[in-house]
């Protein structure tokens, strides 16, 4: 050890340097570095990946528009998967195609068919992200063509406040 | 014979803390720190509303400023069977009166499992939701929203 590269003189502890009561002697090989405990570091990372595993819940990625601030609901359910319709303006955007009012309820029955063809769950729900402040008049259109179409349910997504966690 | 060797030994941990490391911060990363819910609509249109569950329906028209006209209906003749309005106090829905009134509704009228909500053309949509979310916590199951 004394031999090889990793030993430094110059790295032995200053109470190690200064010792009058047991100075470091050449036979000793005795060191007083401290070694740091792992154990509860190992045991508050367990607890935080335990912790972060079970609060993940199950619910479906679903993208948010940063544009649209969704309302506030303490009783609603868990998000399933589903055809997502984001509301901009006075358009309704889906899979990131822009679609009027007007061509609303041709497009949706399309989709659905499509859908519903491909035997994907998607064909059952239509989930609508719209913003708080808008009108229901904006969102008439959809709420119109949403069963039309061959949708079972319509959904609104909202932002769940801490009162519905304890209904889930 | 002397044998020196130590049969206690030290568990290595740094691959279990790498592994935790990497654990955590996956972890981290991939939360869903907003909490998405879902307030279903079942629709009232065509043939599709279940003909069991609307013996007796609550119509809740919201009106523009915020007031909420209830209505007790019972699907045989259509007429109302209590009519209650209730004030909005300052801006928009009064969630504490709606759900007040509800909880006496439903104490009289234990069938009472759907409700219809009437928005007007103005009525904003956080203010849907919020009767929406009040009707649910009043344990009327089945919600349902008719179009302009």
């Amino acid at each position: 050890m004394r031999r090889s590269l990793l030993y430094n003189p110059s790295a032995l502890t200053a109470l190690e340097g200064q010792s009058c009561i047991k100075p470091r002697s050449e036979r000793s090989s005795r060191g007083l570095y401290a070694t740091l405990l792992l154990t509860p570091l190992v045991d508050a990372f367990s607890i935080l990946v335990i912790y972060l595993m079970v609060s993940t819940t199950s619910s479906v990625d679903i993208d948010i528009n940063q544009d649209i601030q969704l309302p506030e609901a303490s009783y609603s359910s868990v998000i399933e998967s589903g055809t997502l319709v984001q509301l901009s303006g006075k358009d309704f955007l889906i899979d990131e195609q822009k679609i009027g009012a007007s061509d609303l309820l041709d497009y949706l029955t399309r989709l659905h068919e499509t859908l519903k063809k491909a035997s994907d769950p998607k064909a059952k729900k239509l989930i609508v992200q719209a913003d708080r402040s808008e009108n229901f008049e904006t969102l008439n259109p959809l709420v119109m063509a949403g069963t039309q179409s061959g949708f079972e349910e319509i959904v609104f997504a909202v932002i769940q406040t801490s009162e519905a966690r304890g209904q889930d | 014979m002397n044998n020196s060797k130590e049969v206690n030994f030290e568990l290595n941990l740094l691959p279990v803390i790498s592994l935790l490391a990497v654990l955590l911060s996956f972890l981290l990363l991939t939360a869903a720190w907003v909490q998405l819910g879902a307030h279903e609509v079942k629709q009232a249109l065509g043939g599709e509303s279940d003909s069991k569950a609307t013996l007796i329906s609550l119509w809740i028209e919201i009106s523009d400023s915020g007031s909420i006209n209830l209505r007790v209906k019972q699907d045989v003749d259509k007429k109302a069977l209590r009519e209650i309005l209730v004030q909005t106090q300052g801006n928009g829905v009064d969630q504490e009166s709606l759900y007040e009134i509800l909880q006496v509704l439903q104490k009289d009228l234990p069938d009472l499992k759907t409700a219809l909500l009437m928005p007007s053309a103005k009525t904003k949509f956080n203010e849907v939701v919020a009767v929406m979310d009040t009707v649910k916590k009043a344990n009327l199951r089945d919600v349902g929203i008719a179009p302009l």
